[in-house]
This record gives structure tokens, sequence and C-alpha cells, in this order.
């Protein structure tokens, strides 16, 4: 049952009454984000359980700490952030991140044909990213999609500049390497 | 395709795209949010318990003793002027010769050790176990208002639901301090410490009567002591008793674990120092009719307020275990000193008196946190302490200026 069509239209109004523990608010704000937010989780994590559980854990904090969200800017944006920390959070908890240099002979030139992208479904690209190794994706995620520098990878990450200009320059062939592979599956057929 | 171009491209493919079907996991997220709520105000008890329960036993321990006056005894809680008289010139003050069967109220007879038939008089020991700061309630106890009952009851389907997880309290200690330990918002800079200080020394001493701070609060205006040890009394000196509150605060670079590589903690802290012993005492400055001086056994109170601060550098730390170093000092008030004389009769007279100046401190130690959750910890700081001369009342800390203190408490993160 979707609540959106009761009140709190807005997410201002949404967030008001979430900070007085309003549950029926909290039900509506959820219902209304957490398709979004799973898709941030299930870039990151790569495995759909995960990805439940950091949704999970992302919106207990997203309701704990709705007291520092300014109001200005996205609210959407700001609840990603969130969302984009838990994540690497649970990366970092389950060390996966630590073997992100694991992976070494990664072609980065990889020929590319520019129409390949045209042709694709979302969620094709959506399922290629999910299964990039787990450091690729990550570095990846940040810098192409969440836009981060190198700089801010580097410390969030824990790691050298150059090591997060380098996962991702692989992370890039691996994806044109797949990318490929899989329109030529598709033309095979 | 420029590779700015690939990744836009992947970047507007990717910000189009939502999971339509997902499993409802927000029976989860309301349990973890009744479930925080809780440890909330768990937290929240424990602390002002562990609080309560340190002042608490300062108080009982400090001052239980004086709670019921014996009947016959005089108690004389006002300065008296001091004796001019010269106790030295007094003669042939008997020396004690085995008090058996004197009845001294709140001290107990042990044999002299030296053998010489003198009395010697111990104080009954306050508990050490100061570490009675409680743990913070079961978490079965606490008592928490029903989200239902604090917000206007949904309806449907989402009240039946609310409804399950408001009664289904079936939540172990276990599942508190999982979750507690998952709160992110618990390992931050601040912290508060309820405390307690043991000291590794006490029992017999020797008095350096030749010391100036035996004349603090027992001299007459022309610098005799009214309050005399006798020479060959070897006087006892209780474990003192040590407990208090602090707050901290963490700065600097992370360390690996995570933890502000330094810290700074500022803190209020309650001592006793007792000590007995025997002395000839002015009749007059105990309050009995006479001149002169006679003896009596002497038990000494010192209650000081003090004012610690410390500089705490982390030496290593991981998710639950800390070792650090740390360098402090101290100023510390004394806040009375109480003197309780039983003379030969088994009579006993009281006197208090305020205690000028301040007694200042300096301290350097090691310390080991264990956090069994993260905003909880418990704590263990070995430190060498040093006691300046400040012509403070004769206690333990005159004996033994350099002395091995043992800090344990809690600590609660914020």
């Amino acid at each position: 049952m979707s609540h959106d069509d009761l009140d709190y239209t807005k997410d201002a109004d949404l967030v008001r009454a979430c900070l007085k523990n309003d549950r029926k608010a909290q039900r509506i704000l959820y219902e209304r984000y957490s398709s979004r937010m799973f898709s941030v989780c299930y870039r990151y994590i790569g495995d759909r359980d995960g990805a439940l559980d950091v949704l999970q854990d992302g919106f207990v904090t997203v309701f704990g700490k709705l007291g520092s969200y300014s109001g200005e800017g996205s609210f959407e944006g700001w609840m990603r952030k969130i969302f984009v920390n838990q994540s690497l959070m649970q990366l970092r908890k389950n060390d996966v991140l630590k073997d992100a240099d694991d992976i070494t002979e990664m072609k980065t030139n990889v020929p590319f044909e520019d129409n390949v992208l045209d042709g694709l479904q979302s969620e094709d690209l959506f399922r290629l990213i999910s299964s990039m190794p787990a450091g690729f994706r990550t570095v990846f995620n940040l810098s192409v999609i969440e836009g981060f520098s190198h700089q801010e990878i580097a410390q969030r990450l824990g790691i050298a500049e150059g090591a997060s200009r380098s996962q991702l320059s692989r992370a890039r062939g691996w994806l044109k390497e797949h990318l490929a592979l899989l329109e030529k599956g598709n033309d095979d057929r | 395709m420029t590779d700015k171009e690939f990744d836009e491209k992947v970047r507007r493919m990717c910000s189009e795209m939502t999971s339509q079907q997902i499993p409802d996991v927000w029976d989860g997220i309301e349990k973890k949010l009744v479930l925080k709520r809780r440890i909330v105000m768990w937290r929240r008890a424990g602390m002002i318990s562990a609080a309560a329960a340190v002042i608490a036993a300062g108080f009982i321990l400090g001052y239980g003793e004086d709670v019921a006056s014996p009947a016959g005894t005089v108690t004389i809680s006002e300065e008296l002027p001091l004796v001019s008289q010269n106790i030295e010139e007094i003669p042939s003050v008997p020396e004690v010769s085995g008090a058996e069967g004197t009845a001294i109220p709140s001290i107990s007879r042990k044999s002299n050790p030296s053998g010489n038939g003198d009395a010697d008089f111990k104080c009954i020991e306050p508990s050490p176990s100061v570490s009675s700061v409680s743990l913070p309630a079961e978490p079965a106890e606490v008592i928490v208002p029903s989200s239902a009952s604090e917000s206007p009851a949904p309806s449907g389907q989402v009240e039946s639901e609310i409804a399950v997880v408001d009664r289904d309290d079936t939540y172990t200690v276990s599942d508190y301090l999982a979750f507690a330990d998952e709160d992110t918002r618990a390992s931050g800079r601040i912290s508060m410490t309820a405390s307690s200080d043991f000291y590794t020394i006490y029992g017999s001493g020797n008095v350096n009567f030749t010391s100036r701070s035996m004349s603090g609060g027992t001299s007459s205006g022309s610098g005799t002591p009214v309050v005399k040890p006798l020479s060959g009394s070897t006087p006892n000196h209780s474990l003192p008793l040590s407990a208090g509150l602090g707050v901290q605060y963490g700065f600097g670079k992370p360390t690996p674990g995570g933890q502000p590589r330094f810290g700074i903690g500022l803190g209020v802290n309650y001592t006793l120092l007792r000590s007995s012993y025997q002395a000839l005492v002015s009749k007059e400055y105990m309050g009995k009719y006479g001149q002169g001086s006679e003896q009596a056994s002497v038990s000494q109170n010192v209650h000081y307020l003090g004012i610690p601060v410390t500089f705490f550098v982390n030496i290593l730390t991981t998710d639950k275990i800390f070792f650090y170093a740390s360098v402090g000092g101290a100023a510390e008030k004394g806040l009375q000193l109480k003197y309780k004389f039983t003379d030969m009769n088994g009579e006993e007279f009281r006197v208090s008196e305020p205690v000028p100046g301040l007694q200042w401190s300096a301290d350097l130690g090691l310390g080991f946190e264990y956090r069994f959750v993260k905003f909880m910890g418990v704590y263990v700081d070995p430190r060498l302490t040093y006691w300046f001369d400040c012509s403070q009342p004769y206690s333990l800390r005159e004996e033994q200026r350099l002395q091995m203190t043992l800090g344990v408490g809690f600590r609660f993160h914020f």
C-alpha cells in the first residue's frame, strides 16, 4: 500500500514529520526512496542480499541523522551520500577492498565501438557494473557515478591517488571489454 | 569515444536506473528503530547510574562514620582558639601501655608488632571496592513507552505490522550489544568517565615529626603543635578512597584504528585520606577543661576535592582495545580536616577545621581500555603520581610523595 497519495507530497514536510518520530511518515519516506537507494547499494555491494542489509542499515542511519539535514540541496542527494557511505563501510567491514589491487593484468586500451552503449539496456549495464571485481567497482562508482575526485577517493578508501587512477582505468577497460563481449553475444544470437 | 564521453554516458544510464522489485525490509528497519530508541535510553540510564553510584559511594564511605556520634562525646565543629602552652614542657605524660578493654568506637585494636606494649590502632578501612559503578540496567528492565502510544495509530496493514513489532519484546542483551556496536554515532570524540583510584600503598608509616606540614591545622600561634604525635608511635594510613567524574575530548589525526590520536581530559575528583596515631593533644583544643596536654588516640580524616587535567596519546588502538600514555596534574582543595580524639577514659572528642592552600600533584602513566561496545568501555590506568609539598595536613602523601596509583572506571563515548 502506498501512502504517497495521502499526504507529505513535499520532502520537507516528510522530513519534519520523521523528525517527530512519526512512524507513518518514516514508512512513506522508505517507500518513496527504497528502490532508488537499493540501486545505489547494489551497485556498490554487488550482491542482492548484501545490498538489502545495507539498505536496511542505511535507512536506520538516515532516520537517526535526519536532524543534521540542513534543508539546503536535494534531500535525495543527501540520502544518497549516506547510502554510499554505508555501502563503503560494509565493504570495508568485509575486507573486500583489501583485494582491490589483486587484478593487475587488465587491459586498459580496449578496442570499443562507440555505438555499443546506444543499443544497451540500462539493466544490462547495471548488471555488468555490479559484477565487476570489488576494487574496480568501488572506484568506478565513486569516480564515474558519484563524481568524486581521485584525491577524495584515495582519502575515503585509504589508498594512494595513483592507485585510484589505475583502478579506474582498469575498471573502464574491464567494462568496455565485457560490453564488447555482450554485444558480440547479442550479434551471434 | 573519449573516456570522458564514455563515463558521462554510463553515468546518465545508471542514474536512470531504479530497482522496481525489492523485498520489503521495512519490518527490519522498524525493529532497529525501536531498538535504537531503547539503547539511547539505556545509555543515558547507565551514565546517570554510574555517576550516581560513584558520588554515592564517596559520600557514604566518606561521611558514613560521622552520621552517628556515640553518647557522651563532644563534637566541636568550629575552630577553637589555639593553646599557647608548650607541650614539650609537660612532664611525665604516661606512655600508653596496653589499653586493653578500652572501648573505642570505630577503631579496631591490633597488636603492636614492635612488641613494646604500646597500643596500636588502625582505622577500619573503607571497602576498596569502589568499582560499585553500576553497569547499565538489563535491557529487559528498561521501560520504554511503546511507539504506538507516541504516534497516531496508523491504519490498515501498516498498523498491524507496527503493532506486531511493538509487542515483540524478545531482544536479548546480545541483540542490544550487537546493535549498539553497529551504531556509528557512538564513536565520536567526546567521552565521559566515572572512575575510582586505588592506591598501592597504605598501612603503617614513619612520621617525619620535623616536617613542617605536620603542623598543618594543629599548631599554636607560636608554632607549637597542639596535636603532637608520640615519638615511637607508628601511624596507620588506611587505603585512600578516591572517586571522580570527567570529560575527555579527542583531537588530532586519527590512528589506524580510527580513533583520535590525542585527548585532553578534565574532571572532578573526591579523595578521602584517613590516618590514625597516638599523640599528645592540647586539652583546650580537644574541648576539655583544664590546661596542658594529654595522650589520646587520634583518628584523622582529610577530605579533598580536586580538578585533574590529563593529556592522552593513543599508542595502539583496535576496534576494542586501546593502549595510551597519559601525563597530567591536579589541584586539590582540602575541604575539611576532621579529628576524632579518644582519651584514656575512652571518651571521644571531635574537632574539624578548614584546610588552607592547595595540594598540587603531577602524574605520568600508561592506560588500557577495553570497549565491550562502541559507546562504553572499562579502563585501567596505572599511574606514577607525585604529590608536591604544599604544607597540607599530615597524611600518607606526606610519607610517600611518589606513589603508584591505579585508576579504574568506565568510559562512555559519544
